[in-house]
């Protein structure tokens, strides 16, 4: 079950009983972003 | 870095070891950061996981500690100080993250695929590595770093997702106390699209005992689309499992390659291929992966060696539901993609793929980069 906490900030439980753990992940998510500077950059290390 | 440094301590837990005691007194718990790109997204996954509350001798609220330690970590880090407050640490973990950017050179193996991969992108969000790169690296300063996370604090989109014999009212209550701030979100595609290219080729020399030989293909079908299924098959057939045609033929029959294997990315819509080999049997390692490529194009390809890639998919499947990190990364995808695969429709989807759908999917890839690492 997802709910919107906020504007952009969600939560999603995901009740079962398979595993003996508790598990919390915090994911932050952005899309990729490249500069003229990036662009530049010397490749020879790649 | 930012994954580096947000791991190593925070100013409740100033280092490692005061991190890993912290754990231990959670009776173990766990807590890791990872970094990672798919499609047009990229992804800092901070995760803590503990034993279940029942299973503990005395009573204790296991799940509002791993959000409180959560929220130390995140709201509480040694980014957020004053830059001479962490500046020692800062120049610790830039060493360690650019001694392993400098170190894909020696890893012949991962240099090819990003050759490969700098090859075959047009985008360069796409065609530079998922860790950065190293000039850019040695630039980065403790203030621009800083910048950088408070951007992620305040602008990322944040989806927080738990896992286990929990109430999900409670998990409101403790996601609500984190103090992230409400954000716009641009509608952001998570696939990224490219256009064809003529294909690409390069060589290079260098002082190596084995060549690598890399292809890259578009192969424009994405995560669940109506095709999905088709492609997996195929590219298990082709190559992407231990009983695939290029390892069968091309590293166990022909001993052509000292590995020979392919793998589909579903948010970029492409299959590469990899092979190390000796450089002398580079043109007759590509004749046969060309070979069994159109094998499979032609349909000569057995209802065996459908069923045990069928078999191997499907079990792959299944295995992975037992890992819980696992089933919230598919959560993730699903809500990211806004396309749900449930364990029913995918075991049914692989099942009913046959051999002229897999046909049609190995004649929609269309070779865009060849790139090959010879000795000198």
């Amino acid at each position: 079950m997802r709910t919107e906490l906020k504007e952009g900030v969600a939560l999603t439980v995901i009740p079962t009983k398979q595993f003996k753990t508790t598990r919390i992940t915090i994911n932050l998510i952005t899309a990729l972003t490249a500069t003229k500077q990036l662009s530049d950059c010397c490749w020879e290390h790649f | 870095m930012l994954g580096a440094l947000l791991e190593c301590g925070c100013q409740k837990y100033p280092d490692q070891k005061a991190i890993a005691d912290e754990l231990a007194r959670m009776y173990g718990a766990g807590f890791e950061i990872s970094s990672v790109r798919r499609g047009n997204l990229h992804f800092l996954s901070v995760s803590f996981d503990c034993v279940n509350d029942e299973f503990l001798a005395e009573k204790e609220d296991l799940l509002q500690a791993g959000f409180s330690f959560l929220q130390e970590i995140l709201f509480r880090p040694l980014v957020s100080q004053k830059p001479a407050a962490f500046v020692a640490e800062f120049a610790r973990q830039k060493r360690n993250v650019v001694d392993y950017a400098g170190a894909t050179q020696d890893n012949k193996q991962l240099y090819a695929d990003l050759s490969l991969q700098k090859l075959l992108f047009d985008d360069e969000k796409q065609a530079l590595p998922s860790f950065g790169n190293y000039q850019e690296l040695l630039k980065i300063t403790a203030s621009q770093l800083s910048s950088s996370y408070q951007e992620c604090l305040n602008k990322d989109r944040i989806e927080i997702i738990v896992s286990g014999d929990v109430k999900e009212e409670r998990c409101r209550q403790l996601a609500q106390q984190l103090p992230f701030a409400a954000r716009n979100l641009r509608k952001e595609e998570i696939f990224y699209v490219q256009e064809g290219h003529a294909l690409r080729k390069k060589e290079e020399k260098q002082k190596v005992t084995q060549g690598k030989l890399n292809l890259g293909f578009s192969l424009p079908v994405f995560f669940a689309d109506p095709l999905y299924f088709t492609v997996l098959v195929f590219e298990g057939l082709f190559g992407g499992l231990p009983l695939s045609k290029l390892f069968v033929n091309v590293r166990e029959k022909a001993q052509l390659a000292y590995y020979a294997s392919s793998s589909y990315d579903s948010f970029r819509g492409v299959m590469t291929v990899r092979t190390g080999l000796d450089p002398k049997n580079k043109e007759q390692a590509l004749a046969i992966i060309e070979a069994q490529l159109k094998d499979v194009q032609a349909g000569r390809v057995t209802q065996q060696e459908i069923e045990d890639t069928k078999k191997s998919l499907i079990n792959e499947y299944l295995s992975g539901l037992d890992s819980q990190a696992n089933v919230m990364q598919r959560v993730l995808i699903a809500i990211l993609t806004g396309r749900t695969l449930s364990t029913t429709s995918w075991i049914t989807g692989i099942q009913n793929v046959t051999l002229a759908q897999i046909q049609a999917a190995a004649k929609m890839t269309k070779l865009q980069a060849v790139y090959f690492l010879d000795k000198e």
